[in-house]
């Protein structure tokens, strides 16, 4: 009886979790995360979509969707199709002046840094003052990482991926650059980032698309990459990293991987990843680019 | 008769003595004092008394001390100073051994009450002399009640210190030590921007106090650290006073006047005013914790009690200094003082003890301006593809300085506290309520300037403890905080009265190893679950839900 009585308590109380979502693929700051599914059968319903750009990015801030609502919503719903194990909420705003019988509303999201680099769909759904989603509405998008540039190849399998990508990435706040020697002495780096090249536009000479966390100014990166759009001259590409300054951090984990285009043979394409090789640096290898990169891995090339 | 017998052997004794007199009803003095040796140039005469059994007139004499009448006591050695009533009798040198029968056989009857007289008379001037000069050398008042063990004050007399019920005069050293174990339900393995870790569940040293207090007739200070790991390993001051008192004869009732300077408790209400060693919940209630992050501000105070009244003024400077470790540093930054006071009674008839008062608060918050600004260029990704493009660069130009602002806040409180003792042990019953507009400084931080009205506060709790036979305690707590009474709540584009109350419900539970068992060292093993109802979440419509934020907490205390 007594036991029954609490659980009675306990239920009438409808408590909520307070959930930070920074596992969710997607997060909506100003919003609440609901981790179970929202029940269906609500007559409430999106009218329309208002959004800037289809492509989003790996860990891109406050993305704006707008939209309407059928007048009797309450809250807006949003999740990833297949991703996630939730909903985000977020009331719906006044009626619209211009659209009678229809409430604004407006939400801005982050996108998740585990978020898989491929197509996906976002699914919206109004929810009525019982709680309850009304019918779903689909907003197709492509996800894009940019730590591994890839043309939006993972979007597009038509799109033709870079020829080489080696990226290096690492797991604390420091200042790490990434260095590649070219077989002809040329040095990719933050500050030859075309290794001296003659013609930098040339598809074929690599380029450094980033310099993550430069001077310690944080990026949340903690990646750079070097990218060859076409096949790069043959020989043997010596790739080191090289602790600019530790930044107050006692070192870092780091890692190398080199990805490789490959031709599926049906007009679509893919950039695997080849090979992988790890690492470590100590606050005493910082130089401030004065002394010797940290070897890393070869890559014998192409 | 008896005195006839025991007067030669008491002044026949060694030298260097003193009569040490227990009365329940004078002021006595402040500890047994240490025999001081003092060599009489020369012995009075001394004549026993007749042995037979015949009691005359003369022979009744006043109740003699018990002291006197145990052989072994210390016995007075006479000196020339001693205030007589009669012609000092021409000494007799004293031959240990001798038979006094012999001489009483010897003495006339006159002789004898003559002689009897004066050294009575002698005694009571010695007497008076040596508690003369007792006082006189170590500074002890005869006001205060020693010699045995702490006056039994009820639970709800506080406010005061250590300075009440204290035993003796000088330096004391104590402390305590609270490690805690604590679940919430708001823990995650996340940390929040910024770095603040999310987690909550942990094992943590609370409070880890020690306390240098010294207490004189007139005078009294305070000195107290605190050490703890609740934000981090962590050593900060607690306490650092001096007071100087007048104190009430009865060391069981508080000093008529104590004016303290320096750090010390903000005299608000009742809880605010309970030594946190002495306090079995957890922490305050979570209003006074919103209102007082800390207990103790620097100021000056005056407080006692004459009778049943109490009361308990205080200036400060109104930043009360965060009691939690690694709190954000405090310090005042009006010129204006706060005024805060209580005015309370206190009886004890028998075996219940009532207490209550009213509490007021006034002070002077701070808006903090902004300081200038340089100009700088945004990107603003407008089409949101991540990349730079032509007029997405927009100039925020510098701002100059903002001033910083004033604002009113005050404070109306009312206090109730009910103990009764039983044979079980002291069951108390606490009523607090607060009303209070811009006073919340840790919570909800109240800022008029920002929001443009003043923020209404209402905080009450009401609480039971109960003692079980010295070894165990129970007792809960209700605790209510409304942050802001004028609340609203946007919702579907309307502005809606929202309800932003915390309901808070603590029952405890507790082993208790009492004073006494273990010489100079007690302690409590205590346990108390936190339910909390508040409107904090927001359900799948984006209506504001009660957010699941239940804690428990297992907390150890040993105290010396």
């Amino acid at each position: 009886m007594k036991r029954a009585a609490i659980l009675a308590f306990a239920a009438c109380t409808g408590e909520v979790d307070q959930q930070v979502g920074l596992f969710e693929p997607i997060r909506v700051p100003d919003g609440e995360f609901i981790e179970d599914e929202i029940p269906d059968g609500g007559a409430s319903e999106v009218t329309s979509i208002e959004a800037a750009s289809g492509i989003l990015v790996t860990g891109q801030q406050q993305r704006l969707l707008a939209g309407r609502t059928s007048e009797d919503a309450h809250a807006i719903a949003i999740r990833f199709a297949g991703l996630g194990s939730g909903w985000w909420v977020r009331p719906v705003q006044d009626l619209d002046p211009v659209f009678p019988g229809e409430r604004d509303f407006q939400l801005r999201y982050d996108v998740g840094t585990g978020v898989p680099a491929a197509r996906h769909t976002l699914e919206l759904a109004a929810v009525d003052g019982e709680g309850r989603r009304g019918p779903t509405f689909e907003l197709d998008v492509c996800v894009q990482d940019d730590a591994v540039p890839d043309n939006l190849n993972a979007c597009d399998p038509t799109i033709k991926p870079p020829a080489v990508v080696v990226v290096l990435a690492w797991d604390r706040d420091v200042d790490l650059d990434l260095v590649v020697e070219t077989p002809d002495g040329g040095r990719i780096a933050h500050k030859t980032p075309s290794g001296g090249a003659e013609d930098p536009e040339d598809p074929g000479v690599g380029r450094l698309v980033r310099d993550s966390n430069s001077g310690c100014v944080l990026d949340g990166r903690n990646s750079e990459a070097v990218v060859w759009q076409d096949e790069p001259a043959e020989g043997t590409y010596l790739v080191y990293a090289d602790l600019f300054d530790a930044c107050g951090e006692p070192g870092a984990l780091l890692s190398v991987a080199v990805h490789r285009r490959v031709d599926n043979g049906d007009g679509t394409w893919d950039l695997a990843e080849t090979a992988r090789t790890t690492g470590a640096v100590t606050d005493l290898q910082a130089s401030g680019g004065a002394g010797p990169p940290l070897y890393v891995t070869s890559v014998e090339l192409p | 008769m008896l005195i006839a017998l025991l007067l030669p052997l008491a002044l026949a004794g060694p030298p260097g003595v003193t009569i040490e007199i227990e009365d329940e009803d004078a002021p006595a003095p402040a500890s047994r004092p240490t025999p001081r040796p003092v060599t009489p140039p020369a012995s009075p005469p001394v004549t026993p008394a007749p042995p037979t059994g015949e009691v005359r007139p003369a022979d009744r004499s006043p109740p003699v001390p018990e002291a006197i009448s145990d052989p072994g006591a210390p016995v007075v050695a006479p000196t020339p100073s001693a205030p007589v009533s009669s012609p000092a009798p021409e000494p007799t040198p004293v031959v240990p051994g001798s038979d006094p029968t012999v001489a009483t056989a010897a003495a006339a009857p006159d002789d004898v009450r003559r002689e009897l007289a004066a050294l009575r008379a002698r005694v009571a001037g010695l007497e008076a002399e040596r508690a003369a000069e007792e006082q006189q050398e170590s500074g002890r008042g005869p006001a205060i009640r020693v010699g045995g063990p702490r006056p039994d004050l009820p639970p709800i007399s506080v406010g005061f210190g250590p300075s009440m019920g204290v035993q003796s005069w000088g330096v004391r050293i104590s402390g305590y030590i609270q490690t805690q174990y604590q679940h919430s339900q708001l823990s995650q393995d996340q940390i929040q921007q910024g770095g603040v870790t999310l987690n909550r569940d942990r094992f943590t040293i609370r409070r880890g106090r020690v306390r240098v207090s010294g207490d004189w007739k007139h005078f009294a200070f305070d000195f107290e650290l605190d050490g703890s790991t609740t934000r981090g390993p962590f050593i900060g001051i607690r306490q650092a006073s001096v007071s100087v008192l007048y104190r009430n004869p009865d060391a069981a009732r508080p000093p008529y006047l104590m004016v303290t300077a320096g750090l010390t408790e903000t005299p608000f209400g009742h809880e605010m005013r309970v030594g946190q060693r002495d306090m079995l919940f957890m922490e305050r209630s979570l209003g006074s914790l919103a209102f007082f992050p800390g207990p103790v501000d620097v100021g000056l105070r005056v407080r006692g009690g004459l009778g049943a009244f109490r009361y308990d003024l205080a200036v400060l400077n109104g930043t009360p200094l965060d009691d939690r470790a690694g709190a954000r540093a405090s310090v005042d930054a009006t010129r204006a003082p706060d005024y805060a006071g209580r005015v309370g009674f206190e009886v004890r008839p028998k075996k219940v003890a009532v207490g209550g008062g009213v509490s007021l608060l006034y002070g002077t918050g701070f808006h903090r301006g902004q300081d200038a600004t340089k100009g700088r260029v945004e990107w603003s990704d407008l089409n949101e593809n991540g990349v730079l493009d032509s007029g997405e660069l927009v100039a925020v130009p510098g701002m100059a300085a903002t001033p910083s602002l004033n604002f009113r806040r005050w404070a109306v409180g009312a206090d109730l506290q009910l103990a009764i003792r039983s044979k079980a042990g002291w069951s108390q019953l606490l009523l607090e309520a607060t009303m209070a507009s811009n006073l919340d400084r840790d919570l909800v931080v109240a800022d008029p300037v920002t929001t443009g009205a003043d923020l209404r506060e209402l905080q009450a709790y009401a609480a039971f403890l109960q003692e079980l036979y010295r070894w165990a305690v129970i007792g809960a707590r209700y605790d209510f905080y409304d942050p802001n009474s004028d609340l609203l709540d946007r919702r579907r584009g309307q502005f809606v009265p929202a309800n932003a109350a915390i309901h808070t419900i603590s029952p405890l539970v507790g082993a208790v190893l009492p004073a006494g068992v273990v010489p100079g060292f007690r302690g409590r093993l205590v346990v108390q679950y936190d339910a909390i109802v508040d409107a904090l979440g927001r359900d799948a419509r984006g209506v504001p839900a009660n957010l699941r934020n239940d804690q428990i907490t297992v907390r150890l205390q040993g105290e010396f």
